[in-house]
């Protein structure tokens, strides 16, 4: 037994008949990670096993199965008919008062149970033969006459390969099929028929095995050169394939490899912005196709010409090279007469160079880049560790923190060699702002400036505006929008500047030549939330592909390499071409990997890391070198448009309410200015919370759909939210909303009973990650010590207009334990109220202070004209 | 130990309505029954029996199968096929030749049973499958046919089965799939062992005595080579 498997929690599970359970171990350093023995791998395994350093777990299913093996020996079995299936099993004869069991089951660790189940597993397993017992089956090649045989210039049968078994779970105890035949018991019952039949699979793999089964006791075979060669050509990796290990004789040398070598010369050019068309982004567009030969070595040397020349003569699988006996592969031969080299395409060659392999003629070979495609290869490679000189740009009003300067040299280098990019790190890490870096440093450079497009789903558009508004004032913004939307205008006012358009927009304005958002020159295309274009197929997609920039960058919170036909999509828009067709990745990438199928799928998959690795950079929140950077609580306002119904809601609201203030005073009057505020609050956070109705159709309310990207990439994180509103009704509906979505949502207000809250609070605490990960909390920040630690977001739904509040309620997740950075997230409604009150707290202490002393009321007290203003609706809204 | 009679749930009504079996061997019954018969009506209307569902709960032990079989009114009748079980010397030169023989042993570990391994028992002179006349149908319907309506839709599903599963052709000629899988890697592993079968098809008490001096040896065995004590 290994020793990760010792240390294993092991637990058993019963299956009828008793014989076929199994026993379970889970792995200490990954308790997802389980590994499954049968009783034939078991209980061999267990009686070998050593007593020290085990877990307490494996250590008692070793003292279970040496009482059981021991009760067998000393014939205290009984047959018993299976109660389900009708058929005979074996178990332990309990009859005698029996000291050794009660003992054992004395010495359980907790949580161990099925203990007596095990015991009669092991009577029954021992007691009836299994043909499924687990036989591993190798071969051993043997040269019977020595190199000497080799010699002799008749072709014949040379090799012998001679069969051998080992327990499936124990390939270093190997021993050769005889043994198994005169020595039946030794690798447990049923071996020799679990072996029968391996070696007949075998010979559906490698035909020639089928000779094997013709004999008696199929231990051994000759091979002839014919079959040795198509064992060296294939053969031995469909073997291998099927776990039959080869090991072939010592006499002759295997190390005869060859190397695929893409020979570049020249410096490696730089990419012009002029002229791209949409199709050839990549910056390679102007060279030749690449030539590809080989490069054959033995033992690590290089092989000379004429060493190469009798290698291609050579017609069986044996060759004298250097007055040594080689092993030769039929196809590497066949290379060794090829005189044409092999054409490549920069971008394909660039894939090879990166994961060191290449496939040709459905062949894997290892590639030695050389030249400036190594040099290229070399710059790419690690993402984050490049050393241009490119600081944070003067005109950014932000310092950047140490991993965004990083993100900003490596989008720098990815976009200026027309490779593309996706920046997918956690939210809350500020990928809004370094690509607003980006898009300053690139106007320092007249080959790069000009105007960034930024598509965006629609609820983040007023928050890309504030940003760059705020972090590069000056610089033009324009949203692109609406119904009156006019693309001459907007390009009129954001030469160098942003345009911010909608996935919705885009889908409509851009896939012919002659659409708006096709014709205009983009310097630089941002997909935010690129998970919205996942579907390759989609219109949105299609329409994403059609719109020419010179760089195209894709933002993304989601983990997209978790998801490989999300990866493809997202990564074949950036870079167009690296990971291939859809087919082509389908069956070169994800099939592989998804089978699951050890040592492939892992092969494939850390192959597939390192091609993808220089385009797609993903920091965590949690990473060790980012935490320390991150402040423990950021706070971000989060800007949402009203919908059409909500502005008519809205200005309705205002219009007759305003109207009655008016010609009202005293009490009356401040009853209404408060039932109005009410009343607008909760317009801005859904039109059915202000009339009282069920949620209906999506897309009514601006801060729902926020709240749903925001939450989806949370989750998608793995992380947990809590989300306060101050309005019970409120929580009812988002409760409603996202349990219909399938998120696990929790729903805590000020009538919840103390007990239940405990219960609430302690599911949210407790739960492993990925569950119950929402928590909906209505009530003011009380001192109940609700300790909600596990959060690491925090969104305020509407406004408290108190920041001693809103912040005691944020402190529920940012507190003492808390040892991850707190993201906050305020959504305020565009334009309403909301917005100018905020502004108002920042701005005018002496309002601030008024509400912060006694609450609405203190509005209330404004005349009319300055409610008025406070109240109006203002900027563009849909 | 040994199953010596196995049932098998009813197969539902079919929609898909092949004629023929999936393997060589189901095919060779559906033949022994097809020429045996005199009467094509007969087997027809089987066929539509079978695919229909109007067949119970098909019991298979050695030397028959037996089945209820509802006619066209629901009338159950009792219908068996039998078939002649292999005599013990039979059985001894059957085992010797396909234990001779490391892949018949794999195959039918693997429900698999090659025409080689038929060629295998024929050369040992031994017929495995039944041929014209071997399969004696009986039945409580008052039908002339022979076979009736109602053995014959029962061969037809004892085709399906015996697709499924070549062992129940062995057990039809006399022996369990244990006791023949057990004997078969006894002979393999012991090639010039003279001392034929003593396989009681029941679990008397000798057989349950011979299970646990095989599992006493086994743990001894597994203690003495392999502990660390």
């Amino acid at each position: 037994m290994d020793s990760e498997l010792r240390r294993s929690i092991t637990t058993f599970e019963p299956n009828t008949p008793p014989r076929s359970g199994r026993l379970i171990f889970r792995s200490p350093d990954d308790p997802g990670s389980t590994v499954e023995w049968s009783l034939a791998e078991a209980v061999p395994a267990l009686c070998r096993a050593r007593h020290s350093g085990a877990h307490p777990t494996v250590e008692f299913w070793r003292a279970a199965t040496l009482v059981a093996v021991e009760q067998v020996k000393e014939r205290r079995i009984v047959p018993d008919v299976h109660t389900v299936t009708g058929s005979v099993v074996w178990r332990l004869d309990r009859s005698g008062d029996d000291e050794l069991l009660e003992d054992l089951e004395s010495r359980a660790p907790d949580g161990v149970r099925n203990a007596r189940e095990y015991l009669d597993a092991v009577a029954d397993y021992l007691a009836t033969p299994d043909v499924n017992a687990g036989v591993g089956i190798a071969l051993r090649l043997e040269l019977p006459g020595g190199v000497d045989a080799l010699e002799a210039s008749t072709p014949g049968e040379r090799l012998l390969a001679v069969v051998q078994i080992h327990a499936l779970a124990e390939t270093a105890n190997i021993e050769d099929l005889t043994e198994l035949w005169t020595d039946g018991e030794r690798f447990g019952p049923g071996a020799r028929a679990a072996t029968m039949l391996g070696l007949r699979r075998a010979a559906g793999v490698w035909a020639p095995l089928e000779r094997l089964l013709r004999q008696q006791v199929p231990d051994r075979l000759a091979l002839d050169d014919d079959e040795v060669s198509d064992l060296l050509g294939g053969g031995a990796e469909r073997l291998a394939a099927a776990g039959i290990g080869l090991a072939w004789p010592p006499e002759i040398a295997t190390e005869l490899g060859v190397t695929a070598v893409i020979p570049t010369s020249g410096p490696l050019s730089h990419p012009s912005s002029h002229g791209r068309r949409v199709d050839d982004i990549f910056a390679f567009d102007g060279i030749e196709p690449l030539h590809l030969s080989w490069r054959f070595t033995l033992g690590g040397a290089e092989l000379t010409q004429t060493e190469l020349d009798v290698i291609a003569a050579s017609r069986g699988p044996f060759a004298k090279v250097r007055g040594q006996w080689v092993l030769v592969d039929p196809r590497l031969a066949e290379k060794a007469s090829e005189t044409e080299p092999k054409t490549v395409n920069a971008l394909d060659a660039l894939g090879a160079a990166l994961t060191g392999t290449a496939e040709i003629g459905g062949e894997r070979f290892t590639v030695e880049p050389t030249g400036w495609l190594e040099k290229l290869r070399d710059r790419i490679a690690a993402p984050e560790s490049g050393d241009e000189p490119v600081e944070a740009p003067a005109q950014l009003r932000a310092t950047l923190r140490d991993y965004q300067l990083r993100g900003l040299r490596w989008l720098h280098r990815m976009t200026s060699l027309g490779l593309g990019a996706c920046l997918a790190d956690d939210m809350g890490l500020g990928k809004t702002i370094t690509v607003i870096a980006l898009h300053l440093h690139r106007q320092s450079d007249p080959s790069t400036a000009g105007r960034t497009l930024v598509v965006c789903p629609a609820s983040l558009m007023g928050n890309w505006e504030r940003e760059i508004a705020r972090f590069a004032p000056g610089t033009p913004v324009r949203r692109f929008h609406g119904s009156s939307r006019d693309i001459e205008a907007v390009l009129d006012h954001t030469d160098r500047g942003f345009v911010i358009t909608t996935y919705g927009t885009m889908r409509l304005d851009a896939g012919d030549n002659d659409d708006a958002l096709s014709i205009a020159p983009w310097g630089m295309l941002v997909s935010d939330e690129a998970q919205h274009i996942k579907n390759a197929r989609s219109k949105t997609a299609q329409a994403l592909r059609a719109i020419p920039a010179s760089a195209r960058i894709a933002l993304t919170g989601t983990p997209v390499e978790n998801n490989l036909a999300e990866l493809w999509a997202i990564l074949d828009w950036t870079t167009p071409g690296l990971l291939g067709s859809r087919h082509q990745f389908q069956s070169r990438w994800a099939d592989p990997i998804e089978s699951g199928r050890a040592p492939h799928a892992t092969e494939a998959a850390r192959r597939l890391t390192r091609l993808v690795g220089p385009f797609l950079l993903r920091r965590r929140k949690s990473d060790p070198g980012i935490a320390p950077e991150l402040p423990p609580k950021t706070v971000t306002d989060r800007p949402v448009s009203l919908t059409a119904e909500q502005v008519r809601l809205y200005e309705t609201a205002v219009r007759d309410t305003m109207a009655r203030i008016a010609t009202s005073e005293g009490m009356a009057r401040r009853g209404l200015v408060l039932a109005l505020l009410t009343a607008l609050k909760q317009i801005c956070n859904h039109p059915a919370q202000y009339l009282k109705e069920p949620l209906g159709a999506p897309g009514r309310s601006g801060k729902l759909d926020l709240l749903d990207e925001l939450v989806g990439t949370i989750t998608s994180e793995g992380d947990a939210v809590l989300v306060f509103t101050q309005y019970v009704s409120m929580a009812r509906l988002l409760d409603e909303h996202l349990g219909a979505q399938g998120v696990p949502v929790q729903v805590l207000h000020g009538g919840t009973p103390v007990d239940q809250r405990e219960q609430m609070v302690r599911r949210f605490q407790e739960s492993p990650d990925g569950a119950a990960p929402v928590f909906i909390l209505s009530l003011k920040a009380a001192g109940t010590g609700l300790n909600l630690t596990r959060a690491g977001h925090v969104i305020h739904y509407d406004r408290w207009w108190n920041p001693a509040v809103e912040e005691q309620a944020t402190d529920r997740a940012y507190r003492i334990g808390q040892t991850r950075p707190v993201q906050v997230h305020r959504l305020i409604a565009e334009g309403t109220v909301e917005d100018r009150i905020a502004a108002m707290l920042e701005t005018k202490r002496d309002l601030a202070d008024a509400v912060l002393g006694s609450g609405e009321t203190a509005l209330s007290e404004l005349s009319d004209a300055e409610l008025a203003e406070l109240v109006e609706l203002r900027g563009a809204h849909e | 130990m040994s199953e010596l009679a196995k049932g098998f749930p009813a197969f539902p009504a079919r929609k898909r309505r092949t004629r023929r079996a999936q393997t060589w061997w189901g095919n060779a019954w559906i033949d022994a029954l097809e020429d045996t018969s005199l009467d094509s009506d007969a087997l027809r209307r089987g066929r539509v029996f079978a695919h229909g569902g109007h067949v119970g709960t098909i019991t298979v032990s050695p030397g028959r199968i037996s089945a209820t079989v509802f006619g066209d009114d629901h009338t159950p009748h009792d219908t068996v096929v039998a078939l002649d079980e292999l005599s013990e010397a039979d059985w001894e030169r059957l085992l010797d030749a396909i234990a001779s023989k490391a892949g018949h042993v794999a195959a039918l570990l693997d429900r698999d049973m090659p025409y080689e391994l038929a060629e295998t028992a024929d050369d040992a002179g031994v017929s495995l499958l039944p041929g014209i006349d071997d399969l004696e149908p009986r039945c409580t319907c008052d039908d002339w046919g022979h076979p009736c309506t109602h053995a014959a839709a029962l061969c037809y599903q004892a085709s399906w089965l015996l697709d499924a599963d070549p062992f129940l052709l062995l057990l039809m000629r006399g022996r369990a799939e244990d006791d023949v899988l057990a004997e078969l890697q006894r002979r393999n592993a012991h090639p010039s062992s003279p001392d034929s079968t003593n396989a009681a098809p029941e679990l008397d008490p000798a057989t349950a005595d011979r299970i646990i001096t095989e599992a006493s040896a086994r743990a001894a065995e597994l203690l003495t080579r392999l502990c660390h004590r």
